[in-house]
């Protein structure tokens, strides 16, 4: 059982850990708790600031759906970086009056934030230059040139349908549109595509949320409300847009919006008739169960992989100790190996002892000592990533020894497999 | 209206370049219904046409059989009924945008507009039985919501039920929505008042009801349980079984779990199909693999136009804003609702070909968005940029659906090759005792029987040795001379007057190394050569 509770550190919580000083398993829940107190402060605060434009009821059911929501735990959790962006652009819309210049200074800080300090690079930047509708015009032309039974258009009228600009717009369009992806923010627990994503809202609140749209359109609601939705829109629609990570980490700021709409939806279902209002509430808070017990049972279903492939590692080298082997050699396929390497292993991790590396065993000329890898890098890589189950009986025939072996729900190193272990040559 | 019979019936035999399988099976069948009253089995005037023991409904193939008598048993032919489906389709179209746009020249301007649809486009320029059921749907929901004509709307309701099995269900939907009207509940302030509604709802739609039950009781008589075969291949209630993640119901009953309750998740499922009708993205990009893996994938784009998706946004809210007041917006959400009802209960999460009646639904609330939108705009610069970008985006559409969609699809649904290579093999076959049809391609027996008009007193002699309904997968037969199986190239070598088709990629000279062998076509398709016609003497 993986749970979210003992789910290993995430890189940016080791990269803020470093930044401080303090590693260790101390250091980690000091973070958290610090994480955990500063969303409760914002959200103290920005319900402060909603209850003056919207009902106390309706400002309570925002930040109480914003609490439910499994992202918010795994958010608190393990990405202090994303409850920062959370954190300020509330803490501005809190405190300073929504006027234009304040909106403009926001979007561009989140553009900012996110390709500069969150080294993200967004696909709409390769669409707004038209490098890749250029290719696509080529493509079009060559493919339907191509054919040898067609019907003839003029080469003028082909044009004008595929040119540079009108490809462009179509391709920040389809970039925009997931933006609009309801299976991502209300059916991630029964997804079609089966991407890799966290909860946002549980699949019965789409229903809240559409008796709250159609409140928001028929009523008349607060015009600072319906400002403040729209900014909010806003702000979410840029950060989706100029944002390239996991699918839910780009939608964090529509959470907020959604859960205003919602909110309004669930108060008036709540007012207007008390049975299906407590129906409402038992089917919400059974999702709230439902899921709690999912990502505290299969975490590794929900969350990056990533850190478990450090951990395993990391702990497997405490426990044979690193004093008896003159090299550790730590493979790099995934990542900043050193900085879960200080986290785990502390100062010892700067010697000469250690090599952070990605390494090929299966080509011979191996150096005695302790090797922490992935299949693919004991017994070569396999192009397809299909490995026998049984990819340890080659090691003898390399002069290697498996120590320890452990599988990972999903593959993070392709052509690698998804069986990671501990190796020894001596 | 020009432009659309123009773009509906010119090239309709180059674009798509070929045939899929389900279009060769409605044209073979209309061909032995005109020369035989019997379909591909031998059934005296079917209702439903067994084809490959999926049981497709009949009308379509019965509306083939005028084009097939006057122009042949080809490509166009086949089409026809989908295209002039697509034109009667426009019309209606436009009569029920007058219903919610007063403004003739708005209507007239949005309706130009709606018209290049890429999915009127492409259903309208393939043979699919599901197109000519929308059609009839939209007529027939036309009458319903004018409350005048019922009993046209019951003919076209009948006919939408007779052409595509998805109608079925849809309209007693409708019809009971229509009658009941339950989104007005939501505005009663007692029950007294709600029972009243429903009782008067009931009197006003019980004997419509009743008739379109008599009207489709014989599609259900004639066949059984076979009608429902496709159902029972391609419900949700199997395929997710047991709906909560596998590793938490392992060993127990999924429905009596607290943890994981399966009635939870499946609640999720059922309710992601519904509302996966009314995401954007679905309506204009996003492509399922289901959907890429069929004739109905729109190369490109999805169902909609390019910006089609946002607008219905705010479509959805003038709807919203009119719910309470006006029967018209809510019989739209009635419509949705009865036309995603059949799509929702199969295992697929968005499934056009199977809810392709609620499109037209979705249309008039896309223009209800851009009529909107249209209002909010003040300086008329913007109309130019509109303009601009609706023209180019038409355009894109149409050159996308006529060559590039021809470039795409071109794979394992529209084989091709067949109509290149057949009529040599016809010619060839007199002299030989045998043809071996090798070929990758399940069901390749039915281009056979299409391209080559074999008799179909014939292939009716063999309907007994056929695989049994129920069977899926390769469907192929032996008749007369034509065997289809794989080559083995060690013990076929030694046959005697046999013709091969094969695609083997062998060159010229190692087939001409095998004694009294020659290669006598290499058979092209759209984009590549797909077979060869070789002779052993």
């Amino acid at each position: 059982m993986i749970s979210l509770f003992n789910y290993p550190p995430t890189e940016e919580q080791i990269w803020i850990l470093m930044k401080v000083g303090i590693g260790g398993e101390a250091g980690l829940l000091a973070l958290r708790i610090l994480t955990i107190l500063l969303t409760g402060i914002v959200l103290w605060l920005w319900f402060s600031k909603l209850k003056n434009i919207l009902s106390i009821k309706s400002s309570i059911l925002a930040v109480g759906l914003l609490l439910i929501s499994p992202t918010m735990w795994v958010l608190c959790w393990s990405y202090p970086l994303m409850i920062v962006k959370i954190a300020v652009v509330l803490l501005i819309l809190s405190y300073l009056k929504t006027k234009w210049w304040v909106v403009v200074l926001i979007l561009l800080g989140i553009g900012f934030y996110n390709v500069k300090f969150l080294k993200q690079n967004p696909a709409i930047l390769s669409k707004i230059t038209m490098a890749d509708a250029k290719n696509e015009v080529n493509m079009r032309f060559m493919s339907e040139d191509s054919l040898r039974i067609k019907m003839e258009l003029p080469l003028w009228w082909r044009r004008i349908g595929y040119n540079k600009i009108f490809i462009t717009y179509r391709e920040v369009l389809a970039e925009a549109l997931p933006f609009l992806d309801l299976e991502t923010l209300y059916f991630q627990e029964v997804h079609p595509m089966e991407q890799k994503s966290v909860v946002l809202f549980y699949w019965p609140e789409v229903f809240i949320l559409v008796i709250g749209i159609y409140f928001w359109v028929t009523s008349k609601i607060n015009k600072n409300a319906m400002n403040m939705l729209v900014i909010l829109i806003l702000i979410a629609f840029t950060d989706y847009l100029f944002s390239n990570t996991v699918v839910y980490q780009r939608f964090i700021l529509m959470l907020i919006p959604l859960s205003l709409i919602m909110a309004t939806g669930a108060e008036k279902i709540l007012t207007n008739n008390k049975y299906i209002g407590g129906l409402v509430t038992m089917v919400v808070l059974y999702a709230v169960y439902v899921n709690g017990y999912d990502i505290t049972h299969r975490a590794d279903f929900w969350l990056d992989n990533r850190p478990l492939v450090y951990k395993s590692w990391y702990a497997g080298i405490r426990t044979l100790g690193v004093e008896n082997y003159p090299k550790i050699y730590i493979s790099t396929l995934i990542g900043n190996s050193d900085n879960y390497c200080w986290f785990y292993l502390g100062e010892q991790c700067k010697s000469e002892r250690f090599v952070f590396n990605s390494f090929d065993l299966s080509k011979g000329n191996i150096d005695n000592g302790l090797y922490a890898g992935f299949t693919g890098e004991f017994v070569g890589p396999r192009f397809k990533n299909d490995f026998n189950t049984d990819w340890e009986t080659q090691l003898p025939s390399l002069g290697l020894t498996l120590i320890s072996k452990e599988n990972i729900r999903d593959t993070v190193a392709y052509k690698y497999g998804n069986d990671i272990g501990l190796v020894v040559k001596k | 209206m020009v432009l659309g019979i123009i773009l509906r019936f010119t090239g309709l035999d180059k674009s798509p370049p070929s045939l899929g399988f389900d279009e060769a099976a409605l044209g073979y069948n209309a061909y032995s219904l005109l020369l035989t009253g019997k379909d591909e089995y031998g059934n005296f005037l079917p209702i439903s046409l067994r084809s490959f023991n999926d049981f497709k409904p009949a009308l379509y193939g019965y509306l083939t059989i005028p084009f097939i008598k006057v122009f042949g048993l080809n490509e166009s032919s086949v089409r026809m009924v989908s295209a002039v489906a697509g034109i009667v389709s426009l019309w209606f179209l436009y009569k029920f945008l007058s219903v919610f746009i007063k403004d003739k020249l708005v209507c007239s301007l949005v309706f130009l507009w709606l018209s290049f649809e890429p999915w009127r486009l492409h259903f309208s320029r393939n043979a699919f039985e599901t197109h000519l059921s929308s059609a009839f749907f939209l007529m027939g929901a036309y009458f319903l919501i004018k409350n005048k004509k019922i009993l046209w709307s019951l003919l076209f309701f009948g006919l939408s039920a007779y052409s595509y099995h998805s109608a079925r269900l849809s309209v007693p939907m409708l019809i009971v929505l229509w009658g009941i009207d339950p989104l007005k509940w939501f505005w009663m302030d007692s029950v007294k008042e709600m029972v009243t509604s429903v009782w008067n709802g009931v009197t006003k739609m019980w004997w419509i009801l009743a008739l379109f039950i008599i009207i489709v009781i014989p599609v259900f008589m004639a066949n059984s349980s076979l009608v429902l075969t496709r159902f029972n291949q391609e419900n949700v209630f199997k395929r997710f079984y047991p709906y909560a993640p596998k590793e938490f119901v392992q060993g127990i009953n999924p429905f009596l779990s607290f943890n994981s309750n399966a009635l939870y998740y499946f609640g999720g499922i059922i309710s992601g199909h519904v509302m996966s009708y009314f995401s954007p993205i679905n309506l204009n990009s996003r492509i399922y693999a289901w959907v890429k893996m069929s004739p109905q994938f729109i190369p490109g784009m999805g169902m909609l136009g390019w910006i089609e998706g946002v607008v219905f946004l705010f479509g959805l809210v003038v709807v919203f804003k009119n719910l309470r007041k006006s029967f018209e917006h809510r019989y739209l959400i009635y419509w949705m609702i009865s036309g995603i009802a059949p799509a929702a209960v199969t295992w697929t999460w968005y499934h056009p070909l199977r809810s392709l009646n609620i499109f037209p639904a979705i249309e008039i609330i896309v223009a209800l968005g851009a009529v909107e939108i249209l209002r909010m705009i003040k300086n008329k610069l913007w109309y130019v940029l509109i303009a601009v970008i609706l023209i180019i985006s038409v355009v894109y559409t149409i050159n996308n659906e006529l060559l590039y969609s021809a470039y795409e699809n071109h794979g394992e649904y529209q084989p091709g090759g067949f109509r290149e290579g057949m009529m040599t093999l016809k010619e060839l076959s007199k002299d030989y005792d045998q043809v071996i049809i090798d070929s990758p391609h399940a069901q390749s027996f039915i281009f056979v029987l299409f391209y080559q008009k074999i008799d179909p007193n014939i292939v009716h002699k063999y309907a007994d040795i056929r695989p049994k309904p129920g069977v899926e997968g390769n469907l192929n037969f032996n008749f007369e001379k034509f065997v289809f199986r794989p080559i083995d190239w060690p013990k076929d070598r030694n046959l005697k007057k046999t013709i091969i088709w094969t695609d083997d990629t062998m060159s010229k000279e190692e087939i001409e190394a095998i004694p009294g062998a020659k290669l006598r076509m290499v058979v092209p398709n759209a984009l590549y050569d797909t077979a060869r016609i070789i002779t052993i003497e």
